[in-house]
């Protein structure tokens, strides 16, 4: 039980990371993506990437991202995602609930660091 | 999140499965090249960068499942995996798969056949229009002891006329039918209704037209309408039938119509040809009101109308009617016999005899599936005991309970499905063949359907009707039935071992597979209380054919009053138009009786309008000349025929007073009569008969009663002596019939005498057809069939159901006496002989035998309240019947349980220990 909340924190935090790396520089493949979220969350994704295609595939099926072979900058055949509007939707929310929550937090850090 | 969309998306994913699983494997495979690629340009060597590269995407498996299971696949596939470790299962275990499938094939399957008749007889609607507006209707004298008498042609004209709450009403009446001409005569069951008969029913001809509203007045065409099996069978289902004409009792009548081949009448199921009733002023008439009650009625209810609305209508119809031709006195006649119309729903009424008799089968065919079912469960139960410690083993390496629920259900379910198909496979077997085997030439060749037949499996005791249970058998309802079956069956007996998994911790299999596996006690409680179920059950079903057998033995022993046996009888039917007057119709006779007297062997023969056992039931009101009717007593009207000299003495009635009919009793001397013990008594109790003056409600002249003879069972052998009325007989000397049975007794008369009889009457006239010839002894049989075939049926279920508790009984015992082998080689090692060993395991047998008898005692109590109806000269709760199903069930127990105890006793204490 209690890994399979620590798996949905996760998947939830890497839909976002996804999400946002879509939005931001427009569509990748899915090693593309890996690469970005790594060097972006620092080690976050350096290992199991293997872990990412579950999440596109989630993400493709609640629509807020779509899919379509092409061909990369080396000429390799892959397969592309990009946001859609309902992903930019989503997105966006979620970012909203994130902040939200950091400022929560923010605030119950300051609440415990003035009264010791 | 949008489910919909989510749940469209994966069920799409589903259907292109394989390539969705080549794209995966290529974007991974894709995925991986390029990581190797920019690991190349960092400057590794070819096999670290595919290695690196590999190590970063992580687990390849992990990444698939993950990516299988949000696709949704997952379930399909598990559920695909559990019945292949289902199968792998059940064929790693064939003796196993063996015993259950064939046990869940053969009580599917008999569930299946009873089933298919009860859905075509009980469930399925009539096959007609609207049938739930349709209604029967009976007129019921009950101060005359006449409950149910059907209809008048009086009362079909007032309830057409003046009655609002019907729509349309018909009369109908089964018939028979010399068709043909010359000397190739065939006799035909036929039909005679009303005009209005097939508008009722809904029910509109096939070819041609049905009748028209005319053809019910004298003179004119004869019109007849062919059934769709007579048709195929006779014309060859010519198209041009319309319009010819064939010869029928002698008249020339014109084909006016082909029925559909749907149409059946539950009632007349093998009506070949149906013909109008024709009806006189005189028949018509107000004054022919009450007698001739010889018409069954069917009516099609007015939309909105109940048939309690329709009852009070009629009888406040009946009421003004009685005022209008009697006066006062007519109201008070009326109240005084209590007379009132009763309305039946048609389906309830076309079925009242079988209903109950299905329905105790198909409760028995139920048990007998709940104790298959019991057996199984307690195998699997045995079998998930068994494969505890593999299963505790699987959970400590992260099988999830819910894997090994699913796996025990998979097993299950398909055990189930297998089950199913094998009895579907055997009920379609089966049904036919009884069908087949049963088919009489003279039954049968009609086109008349499942229902109908079916019907005719309980009254008449035929199983003919299974011929047409195959067809049933294909119905959806009952595909419906028997997949519900297989899958119900398969959770109930699935069910049991997954509770005990999920109330067992699996960790302590561990320990007890350390101490050498001690017996559960609460797998013991569970197994133990299913065996006593299963004996409950049994027991309940033996009860219940016991007593069925009892009241059928019973039944077959009333004496009706004469000697069946050695008697050969044969219809004749003399057409009006060859045989015009009293004197041919009595010529004839006297002149056939001459010659099958003189035949070889025959100790007797003479005639009867009315052949006992032989379906004709004829009423007749009569007035004895000088009897004071006591206060509030209603008109008597006995059962009457017309005999020949030489009956009484052919059937071997017993003469009480007076003598019997003689040739002398001729048309010109007085008019002579015989009455039954039962009105003797009735008239003139104590006192003696002879000599009485008799009114009948025909002619001027009184009768003059010259014998008194044995009151005889004319259609029944249970009915109750208070169903009776009385008989009295005519001569057909005086009283000239054309429609005569012929008796005929000698010691070794049978059957093959008909080609003389035929002989004798083909010399006289070669167009009278002599049919539906039968011993005596023989129709009376036939008239025991609806308690016969639910009596040997009830009995065969009984017989399984006893069979398979004592299997269960053996499976539970011998696999206690296998777990507690440790238990009696401590015994053995502390002192303890053979025969105490064998003590304590029948013991355990004795005590669930017990235990299961005495809650099947409280099932009895509930039972016998339910099928009480259907006893007859029994008890319900029988001791007789109560102790042998008792011993019956205890010794199939005990001897069930001999073999696991003397395999306890051959249990060796050294080497039992040793194992541990």
């Amino acid at each position: 039980m209690g890994t399979k909340k620590s798996s949905d924190v996760w998947q939830g935090t890497l839909s976002i990371m996804v999400l946002k790396t879509l939005h931001m520089l427009g569509p990748q493949h899915g090693y593309g993506l890996a690469r970005r979220i790594e060097t972006t969350s620092g080690d976050l994704l350096s290992i199991n990437q293997g872990t990412l295609y579950p999440v596109l595939l989630k993400l493709e099926q609640e629509g807020s991202i779509a899919s379509q072979w092409g061909n990369s900058e080396n000429n390799r055949r892959a397969k592309f995602y990009r946001i859609t509007a309902r992903g930019r939707r989503v997105l966006e929310l979620e970012e909203r609930g994130w902040e939200r929550t950091n400022e929560i937090m923010a605030r119950f850090s300051r609440l415990g660091e003035e009264s010791q | 999140m949008k489910p919909l969309r989510r749940a469209f998306y994966r069920l799409r994913m589903l259907f292109s499965r394989g390539r969705q699983e080549r794209e995966m494997s290529e974007e991974f495979a894709s995925h991986i090249e390029m990581q190797t690629e920019d690991n190349l340009r960092l400057g590794m060597d070819p096999h670290r960068a595919r290695r690196e590269a590999l190590m970063k995407f992580g687990s390849m498996r992990a990444a698939q499942e993950g990516w299988r299971d949000q696709r949704g696949l997952r379930w399909a596939e598990e559920t695909a995996r559990d019945l292949r470790l289902g199968l792998h299962a059940l064929r790693r275990n064939p003796s196993f798969a063996a015993v259950t499938i064939l046990t869940l094939g053969v009580t599917i399957g008999l569930n299946l056949a009873i089933y298919s008749v009860v859905e075509s007889v009980l469930l399925a609607p009539l096959p007609f229009k609207e049938p739930a507006r349709l209604v029967t209707l009976y007129n019921s004298f009950p101060g005359s002891g006449a409950d149910r008498l059907a209809n008048n042609v009086p009362d079909f004209f007032l309830r057409r006329e003046r009655v609002n709450g019907l729509e349309e009403v018909a009369l109908y009446v089964g018939s028979g039918e010399s068709v043909g001409g010359g000397d190739r005569v065939e006799r035909v069951p036929g039909l005679r209704v009303t005009p209005s008969f097939f508008p009722t029913l809904g029910v509109e001809a096939a070819l041609g037209r049905t009748f028209l509203e005319e053809e019910m007045n004298p003179g004119g065409v004869h019109p007849v309408i062919l059934t769709d099996g007579y048709w195929r069978e006779r014309f060859a289902a010519s198209a041009e039938i319309v319009g010819q004409t064939i010869e029928i009792d002698g008249q020339t009548a014109m084909i006016v119509g082909v029925l559909p081949a749907s149409f059946r009448l539950p009632t007349q199921p093998d009506a070949r040809l149906v013909r109008p009733l024709v009806f006189s002023p005189e028949q018509r008439s107000l004054e022919a009101w009450g007698s001739n009650n010889d018409f069954f009625m069917v009516g099609r209810l007015a939309p909105g109308t109940s048939a309690e609305q329709l009852e009070a209508e009629l009888a406040s119809l009946y009421e003004n009617l009685a005022y209008e031709l009697r006066g006062a006195e007519g109201v008070r006649s009326l109240e005084k016999v209590g007379f009132r119309t009763v309305v039946v729903d048609a389906h309830e009424d076309l079925t009242r005899n079988v209903r109950l008799p299905l329905l105790l089968l198909w409760g028995a065919v139920s048990f007998v599936l709940l104790i298959g079912c019991v057996n199984i469960a307690n195998l699997m139960l045995a079998r998930s005991e068994a494969r505890l410690p593999e299963m505790a083993t699987r959970a400590a390496l992260g099988a999830g309970r819910l894997r090994l629920v699913r796996q025990i259900l998979g097993e299950a379910i398909l055990t189930g499905v297998l089950g199913g198909v094998v009895g579907v496979g055997l009920a379609s077997m089966v049904l036919p063949l009884l069908g087949v085997e049963a088919l009489s030439p003279t039954t049968n060749t009609d086109g008349a359907a499942a229902g109908a037949m079916a019907l005719n499996l309980l009254s008449f005791g035929g199983v003919e009707s299974f011929g047409r249970g195959s067809e049933v058998g294909l119905s959806a309802s009952v595909f419906v039935y028997s997949v519900a079956l297989a899958l119900g069956t398969s959770i109930l007996f699935g069910a049991i071992p997954i509770v005990n998994l999920f109330r067992k911790d699996l960790n302590t299999a561990f320990t007890l597979e350390g101490r050498g596996r001690t017996r559960s006690r609460r797998a013991a409680l569970v197994h133990g209380s299913l065996v006593a179920g299963q004996v409950a059950m049994a027991f309940l079903l033996l009860v219940g054919a016991g007593l069925m057998l009892r009241s059928f033995r019973q039944a077959a022993d009333v004496d009706p009053g004469f000697l069946p046996d050695g008697v050969f009888t044969g219809h004749t039917a003399l057409t009006s138009i060859r045989y015009p007057g009293g004197d041919a119709q009595r010529s004839f006779y006297d002149r056939l009786l001459g010659s099958i007297r003189a035949l070889p062997g025959v100790e007797a023969a003479s005639v009867t309008s009315l052949l006992p056992f032989g379906s004709v039931d004829r009423t007749m009101s009569i007035t004895p000349l000088g009897y004071e009717p006591r206060p509030g007593e209603s008109l008597v009207t006995p059962n009457w025929s017309i005999v020949g000299p030489g009956y009484f003495d052919a059937l071997r009635i017993q003469v009480f007073e007076g003598r019997t009919f003689e040739e002398s009793d001729g048309p010109e001397q007085q008019q002579v009569i015989i009455i039954d013990e039962w009105l003797a008594k009735y008239f003139w109790p104590g006192r003696s008969a002879l000599g009485r003056q008799i009114r009948l409600p025909f002619g001027n002249a009184t009768w003059t009663v010259i014998g008194v003879v044995q009151t005889v069972k004319l259609k029944d052998l249970t009915s109750a002596v208070s169903d009776h009325v009385g008989a009295f007989y005519l001569s057909y000397r005086q009283v000239p019939a054309g429609d005569m049975a012929l008796v005929v007794r000698g010691a070794n008369v049978n059957v093959s005498i008909a080609e003389s009889v035929r002989a004798a009457v083909t010399r006289l006239d070669p167009g009278v057809p002599l049919f539906d010839v039968q011993m005596l002894n023989h129709r009376l049989n036939e008239s025991l069939g609806s308690r016969r075939t639910p009596t040997i049926l009830l009995l065969g279920f009984a017989a399984i159901a006893v069979f398979l508790a004592a299997v269960g009984t053996y499976g539970v015992l011998a696999y206690s006496v296998a777990q507690r082998k440790r238990e009696t080689a401590i015994r053995m090692a502390l002192g303890s002989r053979p025969a105490d060993i064998l003590a304590m395991v029948l013991k355990q047998g004795v005590f669930l035998a017990a235990i299961g008898l005495t809650a099947g005692a409280i099932g009895v109590a509930f039972m016998v309240r339910w099928i009480q109806s259907l006893l007859f000269g029994v008890e319900p709760l029988d001791p007789l019947v109560l102790a042998i199903a008792a011993a019956v069930l205890s010794f199939s127990v005990i001897l069930a349980c001999l073999a696991p105890a003397r395999r306890a006793t051959r249990v060796n204490p050294m080497r039992a220990l040793a194992q541990e």
